[in-house]
C-alpha cells in the first residue's frame, strides 16, 4: 500500500495540514490485514454458536414478508453451515437467499448467543464474490463506478440531467416511465435526484467559524450528502461552524464503500476505505462527524471488523451528527418563530443497532422550540430500504416499508425525522407509493435554521 | 426422494412457490431448536385447511412421512423430519385471529404466532395465559402439539387449559373439528385433549378454539434472595401451603443469578433469588404481596431485592428473558433438561441434581418454573468433549430416574420427540407405553404421521 504521493505532497503543502508525506501509513489492526471473519471456514465456529432457537424470526422485517426460514437468520446461518461442510455449493439460489437481509441487526438484539449475523452474512457474501455467481452489472458498477470516486460525480450529473430532462419533468402517468423497468427499476418508483452542484463544488476544504475554532472537525459527507441530499450537507456544515467548529470537507474522501463490501465485494470495500482513511489522516483532527448512518457504521467499525483495518480508522473518533451535538453543543435555541411542525423520528438501523445511537436525534429534536416531538410506533423497524437492497428486493421492500409509512401516518405528524440519507429515498418512496403526505427530513436540516443569522 | 409426478401433484395443490425441494430449502426446514437435524425430501406450505387435507391424502395414498412444523422453536426435535418425506409448514396460516369477546374464546390459525395472538386479545381487554418463553416466534399449532407451558402455568396452566377445540385433519385427509366452542362439554371422548400434545404424531392441527380470561388489572413482582437453593425451594412450598397463588413463581439458582448479572451489567441480587407474581386487583396484589413478604423474611432469611408493579416489572422480566443468553455465554453446548416434580418434592429435586452435578463433575445450572414444580437444569458442556458428554449423558440418566422415583415427570412441557424417547417407557411403564401404541396404531394405521418420534418402534 504505497500512499499515493500526489495527494499526500499536496496535503502537506498546506500548512494547517501536518499529514506527513513520507511516513508509511500504519492502518491495519494488530490482527493483520485480514478481518475476523473472511472466509468460509473461518465463519464455522461462529456458525457453530448457534442454538438454532429460532427467536430471530419474531424481529426479522424480511422474514415477516417472505415466509420462509431462509429469511431470517438462523436459515442463513444453516446455510452457511451447509456451505461450510461441503453440503451446500455457491449456487446462484445460494447467493440469492443470502441476498435477502437488510443487514438491519435486528436479529443480532434478541439472538441469545449474540451470534455476529452481520459479519457472517457479509462474509458469505464475500466469499460468493469471490468464487460464487456475482451479478455483472453489480461489479461493474463497484469496480469501476464507486472505486474510481472521481467519476461518480459527473456521473451523477449527467444522472441528474436526465431526471431533470427527462424523468422529472414527466408527469408520474408518463409512457416514458415504462422505460425503467428495463433497467429493473420499478416504474412507479420516486427517486431521488442528483444535485446539479455538488457539495464539494461549492465548498472549500478547510472552513472556518467565527473566532477561535473550539475543535477541528473533520466531515464525512458520503455519497448522498455531496450528490444528492446537498442541503444535509450545508446544514451540517452550517450548524459545525456556529457550534465554533473549524470544519474540514476533504475533497478526495469518497464512497463509504458499504454498497460494495455489503454485496460482497471486499476489495473495493478495502480500496475506497483506504482513500477515505489517507483522505482524513492527514489533517490531525479532533473527530469525524457525519450525518449518514451507514457512513458511520463504516468508518467507527466495519472498516475494522469486516475490512481488517486497525481501529479509529480515520485517526479521530467518529460521531453522528446528533451524536456529535448532543455531547458538544448546549442544545439550547431561543424561538425563532418558526412555523410550528409534529415531527415524529425512524431510528435508522445503522444509528440504532449499527451505532446504539438513539437518544440523541431524540434530545436535538426536542431541543427546538418549533419542533412538537411524537414517538412512532415501531421506531427502530427496519424501513426496508437496506441500500441496494431496495433496487435488487423492490416486492420485499414495498412491503416492509409499507408497514413504516403506516407507522408514519398513524402519528398525525408533518414530518419524519431521521439520520441517514438511504433511509429518506426508502421513506420518500414508501410514504409518495402510500399516497401519504409526510415530509422526510433529515434532523440536521430541521435544525439548521436556528444557526442562520437573525 | 419422492418421484416427480408427486412433487407436481403437491405444487398443483399449494402452489409452485410453496412447494420446495431444492437443497438450500431443505437445509432450512431440516432442524429445530435442537441439535437434532435430517433432511425431508420436500417443504409443503399451505395456506388453508383444504390444502392440507390433499397433501394428507396424498401422502396417505402414497405412504409418504410427513412432519407437521411450526416454527421449529421445539426443544426435543419433534418436527425434525427424521423419516425425510414432507414437511408440512404451517407459516403462512397466520392470519389474524377471530375474537368471541362474549363468549371468552379466540379462534386462531395453526401457524399463528402466539405473541400476535395474545396481542390481539389483550388489545381487547382479554388475556391468552400460556406464555412460552419462545412465544415471540413459535406458533399455536407447536404449543398445542407439545402443550407449551411458561412462567404462568402455576396460577394458570398450560396450553392443555386454554384449548376448547380443534379443527383436525386425519392422517387421511379428513378434516373434522373436536371439542366444542363452550366452557363444557362431554360429548364423547375427549379427543381434543388426545391432540394437545400429540406432537404431530396423530394428525395435523389447522386451527384451535381457545378460551381467554379477562385481563387482570393490576400486576406486582418481588424479587427475592436466598442463601441457598433448598431454602428457596421451602419458601415455595411455604407459598402455597398458606394458600397463595402467585401467577408467576420462577427460581434461579446462583450460578444463574452471576451468569444473568455478567451478561446483562445489572445487579440482581444474591445467592439464590426467587420471582414471585401476583396478578389480580390492586387490593388482592397487595394483600398477598405481604403475605408474601412475611413468609420470604420469616424463618428462611430471604431478603426481598425490589418490589414492583405496572410496567416497571419490566426490569424484573428483562433478568429472567435473560437467563438462556446469559447460560449460553458460558458455555460452548447448553443441555436444557424439564424435569418436572410434584411442588412438595422440589427441594430434593434440587438436591439431587447438585449431587449428579458433584458426581459427574458437571457444571449444572438451574432455573425455572419453581412453582410448577418444574426446573430446567442446564447442563454446561461441549459437545466436542466427547468424554465430558458421556458424563453429561450418565448424569441426565440418573436425574430422570430420580425424577421418576420423586413421582415426577421427565418432561414438563418441551415434550418427547426424539430427545426424550429413551426415557418415555421409564416413566409410563409397559401397559402405559403399550396404550400410547394402541392409540397412534389406530389413529395412523399407515405411520405416515411424523414417524420416528415419541416411540422407536412407530
Ligand atoms: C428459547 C426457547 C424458549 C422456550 N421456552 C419454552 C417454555 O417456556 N415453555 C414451553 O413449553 N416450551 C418452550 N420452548 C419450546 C417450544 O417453543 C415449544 O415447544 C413450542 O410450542 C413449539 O412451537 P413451534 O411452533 O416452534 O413448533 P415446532 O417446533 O415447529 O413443532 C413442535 C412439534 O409440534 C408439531 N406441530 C407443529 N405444528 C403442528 C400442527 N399444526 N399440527 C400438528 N402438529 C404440529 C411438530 O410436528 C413437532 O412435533 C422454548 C423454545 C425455545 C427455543
Amino acid at each position: 500500500m504505497t500512499p499515493d504521493k500526489d495527494r499526500d505532497s499536496r496535503a502537506s503543502a498546506d500548512d494547517r495540514s501536518p499529514g506527513d508525506a513520507g511516513r508509511q501509513l500504519d492502518l491495519f489492526g494488530a490482527g493483520g490485514d485480514r478481518p475476523q471473519y473472511d472466509t468460509v471456514m473461518s465463519l464455522a465456529p461462529e456458525v457453530d454458536r448457534c442454538l438454532k432457537c429460532g427467536l430471530c424470526r419474531a424481529v426479522c422485517p424480511v422474514f415477516a414478508e417472505v415466509l420462509d426460514e431462509s429469511g431470517c437468520a438462523r436459515g442463513k446461518i444453516a446455510l452457511i453451515e451447509g456451505l461450510s461442510e461441503n453440503s451446500l455449493s455457491l449456487s446462484s439460489r445460494f447467493s440469492d437467499k443470502l441476498s435477502k437481509c437488510l443487514n438491519c441487526k435486528s436479529c443480532m438484539e434478541v439472538c441469545p448467543s449474540g451470534i455476529k449475523v452481520d459479519e457472517l452474512v457479509l462474509a458469505a457474501r464475500s466469499e460468493i464474490f469471490r468464487k460464487g455467481k456475482f451479478p455483472l452489472l453489480k461489479k461493474l458498477i463497484f469496480r469501476h463506478l464507486l472505486r474510481r470516486g472521481k467519476l461518480l460525480p459527473p456521473v451523477g450529473k449527467a444522472v441528474a440531467f436526465i431526471e431533470r430532462k427527462i424523468l422529472r419533468g414527466l408527469p408520474p402517468s408518463s409512457p416514458y416511465r415504462l422505460l425503467l423497468p428495463i433497467v429493473k427499476i420499478d416504474k412507479d418508483r420516486v427517486f431521488p435526484v442528483f444535485a446539479e452542484r455538488t457539495l464539494m463544488d461549492d465548498h472549500g476544504e478547510i472552513l472556518s467559524p467565527e473566532g477561535k475554532p473550539r475543535m477541528r472537525v473533520g466531515y464525512f459527507s458520503g455519497c448522498s450528502a455531496n450528490l444528492i441530499y446537498t442541503d444535509i450537507g450545508k446544514a451540517v456544515i452550517s450548524v459545525l461552524l456556529g457550534e465554533g467548529m473549524e470544519v474540514v470537507l476533504p475533497h478526495d474522501q469518497g464512497c463509504c464503500g458499504v454498497p460494495a463490501y455489503t454485496a460482497g465485494d471486499r476489495p473495493t470495500g478495502r480500496e475506497l476505505a483506504l482513500t477515505n482513511m489517507k483522505a482524513f489522516e492527514k489533517y490531525k483532527l479532533d473527530a469525524v462527524v457525519t450525518a449518514c448512518a451507514s457512513g458511520g457504521v463504516a468508518l467507527k467499525t466495519d472498516y475494522e471488523k469486516i475490512l481488517g483495518f486497525r481501529k479509529k480508522a480515520l485517526g479521530a473518533d467518529v460521531y453522528d451528527i446528533s451524536e456529535f451535538l448532543a455531547k458538544f453543543s448546549r442544545l439550547e435555541f431561543e424561538d425563532r418563530h418558526l412555523e410550528r411542525v409534529r415531527v415524529t423520528y425512524h431510528d435508522p438501523c445503522h444509528l440504532n443497532r449499527g451505532q446504539g445511537i438513539t437518544e440523541a436525534p431524540r434530545e436535538v429534536l426536542r431541543a427546538m422550540p418549533h419542533v412538537e416531538f411524537i414517538e412512532m410506533e415501531d421506531a427502530a423497524r427496519c424501513c426496508g430500504g437496506g441500500g441496494t437492497f431496495s433496487l435488487t428486493h423492490y416486492d420485499i421492500s414495498k412491503e416492509i416499508g409499507k408497514k413504516k409509512a403506516n407507522c408514519i401516518a398513524a402519528t398525525g405528524a408533518d414530518v419524519v425525522a431521521t439520520s441517514c440519507p438511504s433511509c429518506m429515498m426508502q421513506l420518500e418512496d414508501m410514504l409518495r407509493r402510500n399516497g401519504l403526505p409526510q415530509k422526510v427530513m433529515h434532523v440536521i436540516q430541521l435544525l439548521a435554521p436556528y444557526y442562520e443569522k437573525a | 426422494m419422492l418421484n416427480k409426478s408427486i412433487i407436481a401433484c403437491l405444487a398443483e395443490i399449494a402452489g409452485k412457490g410453496n412447494v420446495l425441494t431444492d437443497e438450500e430449502s431443505l437445509k432450512c426446514y431440516s432442524y429445530d431448536a435442537t441439535r437434532y437435524a435430517s433432511t425431508p425430501d420436500v417443504v409443503v406450505k399451505p395456506r388453508d385447511t383444504d390444502e392440507i387435507s390433499k397433501v394428507l391424502s396424498l401422502a396417505y395414498e402414497e405412504a409418504i412421512p410427513v412432519t407437521p412444523r411450526g416454527a421449529g422453536t421445539g426443544l426435543s426435535g419433534g418436527s425434525v423430519p427424521i423419516k425425510a418425506g414432507i414437511v408440512l409448514s404451517t407459516e403462512r396460516m397466520n392470519s389474524t385471529p377471530r375474537i368471541h369477546k362474549e363468549d371468552l374464546y379466540v379462534e386462531a390459525e395453526a401457524g399463528l404466532v402466539t405473541e400476535r395472538l395474545q396481542g390481539a386479545v389483550e388489545a381487547g381487554g382479554l388475556f391468552y395465559p400460556p406464555d412460552p418463553a419462545s412465544q415471540s416466534a413459535c406458533t399455536i399449532g407447536g404449543n398445542v402439539a407439545e402443550c407449551a407451558g411458561g412462567l404462568r402455568g402455576l396460577k394458570y396452566g398450560t396450553t392443555r387449559n386454554y384449548v376448547l377445540g380443534l379443527e383436525l385433519v386425519t392422517p387421511e385427509g379428513k378434516v373434522l373439528r373436536t371439542g366444542a366452542r363452550t366452557v363444557k362439554s362431554v360429548a364423547g371422548y375427549d379427543v381434543t385433549r388426545l391432540m394437545v400434545g400429540s406432537e404431530g404424531t396423530l394428525g395435523v392441527v389447522s386451527s384451535a378454539f381457545l378460551k381467554v380470561l379477562p385481563l387482570p388489572p393490576a400486576r406486582r413482582v418481588l424479587s427475592c434472595a436466598f442463601d441457598s437453593l433448598g431454602k428457596a425451594s421451602e419458601v415455595v412450598s411455604e407459598i402455597l401451603a398458606q394458600g397463595l397463588i402467585p401467577s408467576i413463581l420462577e427460581i434461579m439458582d446462583e450460578k444463574t443469578v452471576t451468569a444473568v448479572e455478567a451478561h446483562t451489567g445489572e445487579k440482581l441480587g444474591q445467592g439464590v433469588m426467587l420471582l414471585v407474581e401476583f396478578d389480580g386487583t390492586k387490593a388482592i396484589c397487595d394483600e398477598d404481596a405481604s403475605k408474601a413478604r412475611k413468609i420470604i423474611e420469616g424463618k428462611y432469611g430471604g431478603k426481598v431485592m425490589g418490589d414492583v408493579e405496572g410496567p416497571e416489572r419490566e426490569t424484573v422480566w428483562r433478568a429472567r428473558r435473560a437467563v438462556l443468553p446469559a447460560l449460553t455465554r458460558l458455555s460452548p453446548t447448553v443441555i436444557l433438561e424439564d424435569v418436572t416434580v410434584p411442588r412438595s418434592r422440589l427441594p430434593e429435586m434440587a438436591a439431587k441434581i447438585m449431587k449428579v452435578a458433584e458426581r459427574y463433575a458437571l457444571r449444572i445450572a438451574v432455573f425455572g418454573h419453581a412453582g410448577d414444580g418444574n426446573l430446567h437444569p442446564t447442563f454446561l458442556t461441549d459437545k466436542r468433549k466427547h468424554d465430558e458428554i458421556k458424563r453429561v449423558n450418565a448424569g441426565i440418566s440418573e436425574m430422570m430416574r430420580a425424577c421418576i422415583d420423586l413421582g415426577g415427570t421427565i418432561s414438563g412441557e418441551h415434550g418427547i420427540g426424539l430427545d426424550k424417547m429413551p426415557f418415555l417407557k421409564l416413566e409410563i411403564g409397559k401397559a402405559g407405553y403399550d396404550i400410547m401404541k394402541r392409540l397412534k396404531v389406530s389413529l395412523d394405521h399407515k405411520g405416515i404421521m411424523n414417524p420416528g418420534k415419541m416411540f422407536y418402534d412407530a
